[in-house]
């Protein structure tokens, strides 16, 4: 019983990191029209931000703070200078572009960082009865209240209507005076940062190698178009129901087979719903 | 206070006017009419920054507008209702109505006024705007417009498809602005409402302005519109 239930969590903090970085993709999908290829190596650059922030602090929460920080800045100002230059360009454009700058950022870390396994300690120690690893539980609802904070600020916030308003219709935003590039500036430093809490977050669980990227994309990904493309709602439950199926079939299958068996489900669902969940809202 | 002398525009490689010359002046409603296809949307569109200005000069105000970025012509005086998609249809009534102030940094308390002159977008303020009635649409879009009190007003066919009691209201509503003081350049398909509401009027055709009239009559209408 408790290692079901230990297991579950285990989900709910794969599901939640998921979602932070799925979130960050649907997000620059629906409203700047990108398909960002790259945006697992932002999640990957915020384990490796993390360590070596880490390596200087000592602190994990500062260090995760500011690697946050830095890849918003660092994945955000490259979206950003690629939409300036590539505006009205094809998802397939965008696509190939993205798999090429992910590579790059891939290799940059194998050649910075080596190959080998960097890892930071888990910064808070104990258990909760049932759960697991307190760490894991604080990084899941520090996942959770990033991701109600993010959609406080779409809902509730000047940004947030701002942003809403361009996704909805550019046009009619840009005539009511908002200024688009504003609103991608915007979203591509959330979309990169939130990817980046996510690596630092898993940092102290998986520590950080340079193609960890390439795994939680092909989730992420498959996740944000399960949940319809460029929907939020949608990708937030994927990612959950994703992170709890893998978590809880570990149990009984070893985990390359079960990440195998969550991708095949989630495909499953693409064939018989082509328009993903999004028609269920 | 519009003025547009020799424009030509277009989308890329494609030039769709070619040498438009009008004005409009303060306190005046002017039509501009044609066939479908002629370039009238595309004459709104080339003063907003929305298609590509390739020669000519346009002045607002008296002052020339080399501006194309469409975000900075709301701050400039210039309110513009798109002939479709002319709200963001995920948002709530209210939400739309805030966007031009957030954007502008202008108090919310502006909207307050247009809920009084419009009771019905009070009544519908949380719904979403895409649920609107088609009608209803138009007066949220113009509302989006007025709340920045512009001085200039580019219209794009506003009554297309709507019911004959909304076309009303439409007229109503132009007839306003001319009385705000703004200058109206309307692009309508209904020669009723331009007979109505137009001072003078602008005839179209292909890609250039052929001809302007104080009013128009059937021979005139027939020319340009093959209607009588």
């Amino acid at each position: 019983m408790e290692q079901i239930a230990a297991q579950l969590a285990n989900g709910l903090v794969v599901g939640t990191t998921i979602a932070l970085t799925a979130l960050g993709l649907t997000l620059v999908f629906g409203i700047l029209h990108i398909v960002n290829l790259s945006h697992g190596e932002f999640y990957m650059m915020g384990a490796y931000f993390t360590w070596a922030a880490h390596s200087v602090l000592g602190n994990f929460w500062a260090s995760a703070a500011l690697a946050a920080l830095a890849t918003g800045l660092v994945g955000g100002g490259m979206l950003l200078a690629f939409a300036g230059r590539l505006a009205g360009a094809s998802p397939l454009r965008w696509a190939l572009l993205t798999l090429g700058f992910g590579y790059v950022l891939r290799e940059l870390a194998q050649l910075v960082f080596g190959t080998d396994f960097k890892l930071v300690g888990l910064p808070i120690e104990g258990t909760v009865p049932y759960f697991g690893g307190l760490y894991r539980v604080v990084v899941t609802v520090a996942s959770i209240a990033m991701i109600v904070a993010l959609a406080l600020f779409l809902a509730r916030t000047r940004y947030g209507v701002l942003i809403r308003a361009v996704a909805s219709n550019r046009e009619a935003a840009a005539v009511a005076g908002v200024s688009a590039y504003k609103v991608y500036a915007w979203i591509a430093f959330i979309s990169a940062a939130l990817a980046g809490a996510a690596g630092a977050f898993m940092l102290p669980i998986t520590s950080a190698y340079p193609t960890m990227g390439l795994e939680i994309l092909i989730m992420a990904f498959v996740v944000v178009v399960v949940g319809g493309m460029g929907n939020i709602r949608g990708a937030l439950v994927a990612s959950l129901v994703a992170g709890l199926l893998q978590s809880t079939l570990i149990l009984v299958m070893k985990p390359s087979f079960a990440t195998i068996v969550v991708l095949c489900a989630l495909m499953l669902v693409l064939v018989v719903r082509r328009e993903g969940v999004r028609a269920a809202w | 206070m519009l003025e547009l002398e020799g424009v030509d525009a277009g989308y890329g490689n494609v030039r769709i006017l070619r040498g438009v010359t009008l004005r409009v002046a303060a306190g005046e409603i002017v039509g501009l009419v044609g066939r479908n296809g002629v370039g009238k949307s595309t004459t709104l569109r080339a003063v907003m920054g929305l298609a590509d200005r390739m020669a000519g000069r346009i002045r607002v105000g008296g002052r020339p507008l080399a501006e194309t970025d469409p975000s900075r012509m709301a701050s400039m005086g210039i309110g513009y209702v798109a002939q479709h998609r002319e709200i963001c249809p995920e948002l709530t009534v209210e939400e739309n109505l805030r966007v031009p102030l957030f954007a502008s940094g202008r108090p919310l308390q502006r909207i307050a006024p247009i809920y009084e002159r419009f009771p019905r977008l009070r009544e519908r303020a949380r719904q979403r705007a895409g649920s609107l009635s088609g009608g209803e649409r138009k007066i949220l879009a113009f509302a989006r417009v007025m709340l920045l009190e512009p001085s200039v007003y580019l219209i794009d066919e506003p009554t297309e498809g709507l019911m004959p009691s909304a076309v009303n209201e439409i007229g109503t509503l132009v007839g306003e602005m001319r009385s705000s003081g703004a200058a109206v350049l309307l692009v309508e398909q209904d020669l009723d409402l331009i007979r109505s509401l137009c001072d003078r009027v602008y005839w179209m055709n292909v890609g250039h302005v052929e001809a302007c009239t104080d009013t128009f009559d059937a021979a005139t209408a027939e020319r340009y519109l093959g209607v009588k």
